[in-house]
């Protein structure tokens, strides 16, 4: 099969559905043991994601992530639909998919805990299809990559949980993937490595190196730093699926925060009466230094909020700050997993873009 | 080129299973050990049984010291080759590690090869430090026939490894091999030779020993390396077992190939 990068996206994801047979208990199998429970994992999902995007996967725990990476890492098939990585059908010729395309396993006991981090990299290195001296190239390499250069001779089983998970990201870089499968990567990472980790994401491996990722976190700091497409599953469904920041300002909806000092409270009623302001509540805090901390409604956009401004300072007010609140992940899935469809037409979202 | 590639990953695959197993130092030491003090013991009995069995096994070695040790390598390495792929599948779905390997760009038969591979070297190891007593208790070997040997002895892995594929592949979908495993293992051990001839077996049940491998691969096996038989000898007893070898690997490997593929529709190859 001939890859056709530019025919589409370099992972194509179309209508795939899937379920898996649920355990049933000793007294259904009893009474109906021909008769088998089924439950949905995907649903007609259908992603297009572009050769160098870092495209985020969201949804609650359940939703469908895994089995969808697990697809195309061929290591479920799918019921129904397609699944192609760089043109290849992962039912058809799974091998082919694999050097294309590297999961992340997150799961530390897939390490071989009794050998140190080297030993680890080389088996893996070889499985890849390394040998000798590129393969000794490519271990210290990605150990660097990961700064686990100095414990590169240590037993993986005295690893730090977070030493452990970067390890597993170091694992999957042997081979410069073209496609990198990531499953909440920096779930055991301190904040430091984190960040850490997701700046070498960005930089190195998605800009320079060029490589599609397809990240699923519940991290907000993640998805808005790495991801400027995200789609989101509920319940095997592909509810929606667009740019990350038009989706996030959707979701906050021209809510904004605002610190200021003098008459604060006076000034926001007098405001509120001309009709273009609502305030969730007012002054909500107040710091040793008279300034008071208030959450607003301003519809009607950006142009709104500096008119507000303008009209707050021309009150005798002083604004220290006014910006967009932060809209916590949770928030963030469960609005537009709810309702979709209005935070999608308000910030040009496409949903099943593919 | 492409051959060379695919000898790196089952040796990498070895060498990451040794290296594992020879961390645990102490255990090794214990297992060789263990192996070398219950030599002893059972020389003395093979020698004070001598007398009575002797009757029964002569056109299998005539020495029962050798006969025994014969036997024991060949269930070793039945045990080995009917357990290996299930018991590396379970321990790698439990760990993790099966799917982090599945992942790769690895063939499915190299992958299994890699697995079983160290389990292979070891008890190499052990029956060769067995076969070792056999002359060190002034019992003779005929080395001429220990190719023979050697090549009935991989046909007789490769019969089990079959009934090891089924095992497998039932373990993949049902999460367990059921008593497959343990009913060829005991069916194999008391009917095929291992600790007497199958000759003394009662009649009542002597017929279900032509139907295990291991009766004709123990006695092919004895003939060409105690006894020292050319092929001709034993060609029947050869035929036999290719024929079951043949068959059974059809069945073994067809077998896990769909309880495979069950098991990627059914999403539970890294599920325990």
């Amino acid at each position: 099969m001939t890859p056709s990068v530019d025919a589409g996206g370099l992972v194509e994801v179309k209508a795939v559905s899937k379920r898996f047979p649920v355990r049933r208990s000793w007294k259904e199998t009893v009474l109906h043991p021909r008769s088998t429970s089924y439950q949905e994992a995907l649903h007609d999902v259908s992603i297009s994601v572009r050769k160098g995007e870092f495209f985020g996967l969201l949804g609650k725990n359940g939703a469908g992530k895994t089995t969808l990476f697990k697809i195309l890492a061929t290591l479920v098939l799918p019921d129904s639909g397609t699944a192609r990585v760089d043109g290849i059908d992962v039912a058809e010729d799974p091998m082919a998919v694999r050097r294309r395309l590297v999961p992340v396993i997150p799961y530390e006991r897939s390490l071989y805990w009794r050998l140190n981090a080297e030993e680890n990299l080389k088996l893996y290195a070889s499985l890849q299809g390394f040998s000798g001296v590129e393969a000794r190239k490519r271990v210290d390499h990605v150990l660097d990559v990961v700064d686990l250069g100095d414990t590169g001779t240590k037993q993986v089983g005295l690893f730090s949980s977070g030493m452990k998970q970067r390890l597993l990201v170091a694992r999957a870089l042997l081979s410069d993937p073209a496609v990198l499968l990531l499953d909440e990567p920096t779930r055991s990472l301190d904040p430091v490595s984190a960040r850490n980790l997701r700046v070498f994401l960005r930089d190195r491996i998605n800009r320079e190196q060029g490589c599609t990722i397809l990240l699923a976190t519940h991290d907000a700091e993640e998805v808005r730093e790495l991801c400027p497409r995200v789609g989101i599953l509920e319940n095997g469904r592909l509810v929606v699926n667009g740019r990350t920041d038009d989706l996030f300002e959707a979701v906050a909806d021209n809510r904004y925060r605002l610190v200021a000092r003098g008459r604060v409270k006076a000034a926001l009623r007098q405001l509120g009466s001309v009709a273009y302001l609502e305030v969730d509540g007012l002054p909500e805090a107040r710091d040793g230094e008279g300034w008071e901390h208030v959450r607003l409604h301003i519809p009607g956009g950006r142009a709104a909020a500096a008119r507000f401004v303008r009209e707050l300072t021309g009150l005798g007010i002083e604004v220290a700050l006014l910006s967009p609140r932060e809209v916590p992940l949770a928030e963030f899935i469960e609005t537009l997993s709810a309702d979709p469809i209005p935070a999608a037409q308000s910030s040009s979202v496409v949903a099943g873009c593919a | 080129m492409r051959l060379t590639r695919e000898m790196t990953k089952i040796l990498a695959l070895v060498r990451a299973s040794a290296l594992t197993a020879l961390s645990y130092r102490l255990r090794i030491v214990f297992s060789f050990f263990g192996l070398l003090v219950s030599l002893v013991p059972l020389f003395l009995v093979a020698e004070a049984l001598q007398p009575t069995v002797s009757p029964s096994i002569q056109d299998e070695g005539e020495q029962y010291f050798g006969f025994l040790i014969l036997g024991l390598i060949a269930t070793l390495y039945v045990g080995f080759a009917i357990r290996s792929v299930t018991d590396g599948i379970a321990s790698g779905i439990s760990s993790g590690t099966l799917e982090a390997l599945f992942a790769t760009p690895t063939s499915l038969p190299v992958l299994l090869a890699g697995l079983v591979g160290y389990g292979f070297v070891q008890n190499t190891i052990r029956s060769a430090l067995m076969l070792a007593a056999i002359p060190i208790a002034g019992q003779s070997i005929a080395w001429s026939g220990l190719p023979l040997g050697v090549l009935i002895l991989g046909l007789i892995i490769l019969c089990y490894l079959a009934v090891g594929l089924m095992g497998a592949a039932l373990h993949l979908v049902f999460r367990t091999s059921g008593p497959l495993i343990a009913a060829t293992v005991t069916v194999s051990t008391l009917l095929g030779g291992v600790y007497y001839s199958v000759s003394v077996i009662p009649e009542i049940v002597r017929p279900l020993a032509l139907v295990v491998p291991l009766t004709y691969g123990l006695r092919g096996l004895r003939r060409s390396v105690l006894q020292g038989l050319p092929i001709e000898a034993i060609y029947p007893d050869l035929m036999i077992l290719l024929t079951f070898t043949v068959v059974l690997l059809t069945v073994g490997v067809t077998t896990f190939r769909v309880g495979l593929k069950y098991a990627k529709r059914a999403g539970t190859l890294a599920q325990y």
